[in-house]
């Protein structure tokens, strides 16, 4: 339909050039046929003219040769033959009608038509007839027998009739001379006319195939053009598409066509008519060659669901190493195949491959920063359960202590005595980080420098040891390192002005509101209420190791009060206590540098039952020995074995650290310990240093 | 309507794949638990598809394909595993298995391929 | 891992002292540098890895101990470009036993070399630290410096 649409135009021209080449063919034909006809009309009036010669001359003889008593038959005969075909071919003219050709055979004349043509035949009609009727007698009595009477009749019929052939025959020939002129500009009119109608003819046939020319060149035009504009956009999809597209054949040959993006993936032109599995065998291994010929076996199969042969592609993800300007680049294809049908048979693969380095690159990014986040949160936990205003003042000191490990790694050393010194001075430095992180509640720090400790070990027990075996301790001494400033920006981070301090000009009150802020988040975890009551521990005028201590004995305090002492609000509530739980915490100057840190609380006491049963169940004491431990014995116990009164531990406390970081940090401040406790109505710590 | 069996040892995921097949389109006319009685079913309820695990007791999955092709060939076999090997994911194909999905699939997953299987291309 | 490609590439170069005749070569216990200036010498040969990890390994020695070692293998020709031959040829050394040990994900590229101070690999990220590791060879001090990501 659309074809034809398209090309009506030609097709109407066509036609009309058709029919104007058989119209001009045939009128030709005609005419020709026409031009023979008037061609003899003019002879025959011609052969009129000599014929009415010939009369005019076979009279004459006959007349002469009968008064000289000659032979005269021939004569007449000549004379009655031209005389029948004068007569005939004048009166054939006339009316139409048939009389000799002048070839050979009869031909059949039209009547003419035209008022010359029939005046000039009139008028020699008028003139013959008397002549044709004299010869007609003539003929009858010459034929008759010789008498005297007849001779006379004769002679004076012949001169009579000689008499006025002489006087007419010239008007005659004139007559007939003017009707071959005349049927010669009958002819001649209708020869001209015959050229102009084939000369429009051709003049029209010529303005017929020009316009075919034009039309079929415009459209020839047109379709060269579209074909042209495809081409360009295939040209321009194939050299900006990002993908790599190329088809496969049945053969495994890779198409022609492919687009641009494909040779800057694989940083080589391909050629067309290569072999897909040549081609991509250099990056793959033997087996996994094997499964791309196998897969494009199975794509080739029309019983296969294309769709769902997606996930056996083993071209998804693919790792490759490209050389690129002599660096070695590790990228990540994804090749995706669709089949290309015609007429219900698959002829080809059309793939696409696509770089998803960038992609790939990313995921993985994405799983790193996951990963990092989860410690980060670890690290958040740990920090905000951990003594904020201490934190600096860890990290201060850590990083000098690794900047110190450092720099014994740094100095030279060869034998292996001298090594094993090292290791021995390193040892030093890390447990001092690792006791203050384990303070600090920094427990991932104090593993990895316990792990440290174990590294140390290890190669002191070595006979010999040389440089190359503090690899991993210098690692881990990165990893410290890294880690140290991850916490510092994480701090950084936490400390940056949107958390509101509530007294910002003054640095201890700073101690007040993070205390607080920790009691809060514990009660929170716990399910606890909690209203605590902070003195002193503003405008301390410790030294700084002092006060790091002493913060660090508050906030252990504060916890150990919490998770031990204060009891569930439902709990409280069954023992008549007011659903809040009240822990007060203060520090006094008694006497010049005497001070008192005392942490009371409205909770549990002391459960000496299950204190009695743990150090039992411990091993610590004999069955004999546990019900006779009095409270003193029995906290002691507690103390220095790490018992906890907590069923489970928990991230606040459990292991049974707690009482005993207590005891160690009134150590480190040179101080002493005393405890009241009494059962469901509370505890109090007084530290005195 | 198309008749279904399910091949799969996991009476979870055999329970899964019925409750989640379209049921406008299959009827789960039976369900086997090893590459035995999918052979036996086949002969019994004459499945025109049947979902396929490929790691199963007994008789395993490329096994069991065999034999089911060698009953009956028009039948259209997929594959749901949760073979992270591709090279038998392959072969179960090779063997006369139709198409492929992966473990774990959800229910669009499928009813798509479960669609695929009895669309004509 | 770490210490395993550290450990690849401080055995590398002490099998190519092992080479020269005269074999005693200290490896001194690794530490770490903010900056690689830390550690340079006169000629240092640098290796970009690329891959799972990304860093890279330098060589950097003194050129009178690059000179002895020239000496040590017989040849007498110590000019400047048979200097930078020498540091290059350890460094390349080096990579193709990296690359023969660390196997695939890893892509060692074809050592650079550098007289005075080393171009820093574009691919360290600005804080993090390069293990510096001392080697002494006769009584010449060279030093790898090694950073990964």
């Amino acid at each position: 339909m659309n074809f034809l649409g398209r090309y009506t135009s030609i097709i109407i021209t066509t036609i009309i050039f058709l029919a104007l080449v058989i119209g001009v063919l045939g009128t030709n034909f005609y005419l020709s046929f026409q031009t023979e006809a008037n061609a003899e009309v003019v002879n025959i009036a011609g052969r009129q003219r000599m014929l009415s010669q010939r009369i005019a001359k076979s009279l004459s003889n006959v007349n002469s040769r009968y008064q000289n008593s000659r032979k005269y038959t021939q004569q007449l005969t000549e004379l009655e033959n031209a005389a029948h075909l004068f007569n005939t071919t004048l009166l054939a003219f006339k009316n139409g009608g048939v009389t000799q050709s002048t070839k050979s055979g009869l031909t059949r004349l039209p009547p003419v038509s035209e008022s010359a043509g029939i005046a000039a035949i009139e008028d020699a009609l008028v003139l013959w007839q008397p002549l044709n009727a004299s010869i007609g007698e003539i003929s009858l009595s010459l034929q008759e027998t010789n008498t005297a009477q007849n001779d006379e009749l004769n002679s004076q019929l012949l001169s009579t009739a000689h008499a006025y052939a002489d006087q007419n025959i010239n008007a005659l020939l004139g007559l007939m001379n003017d009707l071959t002129n005349h049927s010669e500009s009958i002819a001649n009119d209708a020869a001209d006319r015959s050229r102009l109608i084939q000369t429009v003819g051709i003049l029209a046939s010529l303005i017929c195939f020009t316009v075919i020319m034009y039309l079929i060149l415009g459209q020839l035009r047109v379709a060269d053009l579209a074909r042209q504009r495809a081409r360009q956009e295939t040209d321009q999809i194939f050299e900006t598409v990002s993908q790599g597209l190329f088809l496969i054949d049945r053969e495994g040959a890779m198409g022609r066509q492919q687009s641009k993006a494909l040779e800057s993936i694989f940083g080589v032109k391909l050629d067309a008519g290569r072999n897909f599995k040549n081609f991509i065998a250099p990056l793959l291994s033997v087996d996994d060659l094997t499964k791309v010929e196998r897969y494009l076996k199975l794509l080739f199969d029309p019983h296969k669901k294309q769709r769902l042969l997606v996930d056996l592609n083993p071209l998804n993800k693919l790792p490759i190493q490209i050389e690129e300007r002599g660096l070695i680049k590790n990228k990540y294809l994804n090749f995706t195949f669709n089949r290309v049908s015609r007429d219900g048979k698959i002829i080809g693969i059309l793939t696409s491959v696509a770089d998803i380095t960038n992609e790939v690159k990313l995921e993985r990014e994405l799983a790193a920063e996951t990963v990092r986040n989860e410690q980060q949160f670890e690290m958040i936990k740990v920090l905000l359960s951990a003594d904020g205003e201490l934190l600096p003042d860890f990290l201060k000191s850590s990083s000098h202590t690794y900047e110190k490990i450092n720099n014994i790694l740094k100095d030279p050393a060869r034998t292996s005595l001298a090594f094993k010194k090292k290791a021995v001075s390193i040892l030093a430095l890390v447990h001092k980080t690792k006791g203050e992180s384990a303070a600090m509640g920094l427990n991932f720090i104090s593993s990895l420098c316990h792990e440290f400790e174990d590294e140390i070990e290890h190669l002191q027990n070595k006979p010999s040891v040389s440089g190359d075996d503090f690899i991993s301790l210098t690692v881990m001494l990165e990893r410290l390192m890294s880690t140290n400033e991850q916490i510092d920006s994480l701090f950084n981070a936490l400390n940056t002005p949107t958390i509101d301090k509530a007294t910002p000009n003054s640095e201890s009150s700073d101690t007040h509101s993070s205390l607080t802020e920790l009691a809060q988040s514990i009660a929170a975890r716990q399910g606890k209420k909690v209203y605590l009551s902070l003195a002193g521990l503003e405008n301390l005028n410790l030294p700084s190791s002092t006060r790091l201590n002493v913060i660090s004995m508050a906030s252990q305090l504060l916890r150990n009060a919490l998770s031990h002492g204060i009891e569930k609000p439902a709990t409280r509530v069954m023992r008549g206590k007011n659903e809040e739980g009240k822990i007060t915490l203060a520090l006094f100057e008694e006497n010049n540098h005497d001070y008192k840190l005392v942490c009371e609380d409205d909770g549990n006491g002391f459960d000496f039952d299950t204190l009695r049963k743990k150090a039992f169940a411990n091993g610590l004491v004999s069955e004999k020995d546990r019900t006779q431990l009095k409270p003193n014995e029995l906290l002691s116990l507690t103390i220095n074995n790490s018992l906890s009164s907590k069923p489970s531990a928990d991230q606040d406390a459990g292991r049974g650290m707690g009482l005993k970081v207590i005891n160690d940090l009134t150590k480190d401040l040179g101080g002493k310990l005393a405890l009241q406790t009494k059962s469901q109505e509370g505890s109090r710590f007084t530290v005195r240093f | 309507m198309h008749r279904l069996m399910i091949v799969d040892d996991s009476k979870l995921i055999r329970h899964k794949i019925a409750r989640q097949s379209d049921q406008k389109l299959f009827d789960v006319v039976c369900s086997a638990a090893n590459g035995e009685e999918a052979v036996d079913m086949l002969k019994q309820f004459n499945p025109d598809v049947v979902t396929m695990d490929l790691t199963m007791p007994m008789l395993d999955g490329i096994e069991c394909i065999k034999q089911l092709v060698e009953i009956d060939d028009t039948v259209k076999i997929l594959v749901i595993s949760a073979l992270n090997d591709k090279a038998t994911g392959m072969e179960a194909l090779e063997e006369g298995a139709m198409g492929f999905i992966t473990k774990p699939f959800n229910e669009n997953d499928l009813r798509i391929a479960l669609m695929d299987m009895v669309i004509e291309d | 891992m770490m210490e395993n490609q550290l450990k690849i590439f401080i055995d590398g170069i002490v099998n190519y002292f092992h080479h020269t005749n005269d074999s005693s070569v200290f490896v001194g216990s690794p530490y770490l540098i903010n900056d690689l200036d830390e550690i340079s010498s006169d000629y240092t040969g640098s290796i970009a890895i690329s891959g799972s990890y990304e860093g890279a390994c330098h060589f950097t020695a003194p050129s009178a101990l690059v000179r002895h070692l020239i000496l040590s293998f017989g040849e007498t020709d110590t000019s400047e470009s048979m200097i930078s031959d020498t540091v290059g040829e350890v460094a390349n050394t080096l990579s193709g036993n990296a690359r023969q040990k660390l196997g695939k994900g890893f892509n060692i590229s074809t050592p650079t070399i550098s007289k005075g101070r080393p171009c820093d690999t574009p691919t360290r990220a600005d804080h993090s630290r390069i293990y510096a590791i001392p080697i002494s060879w006769k009584s010449y001090k060279a030093a790898l410096g090694i950073h990964l990501n």
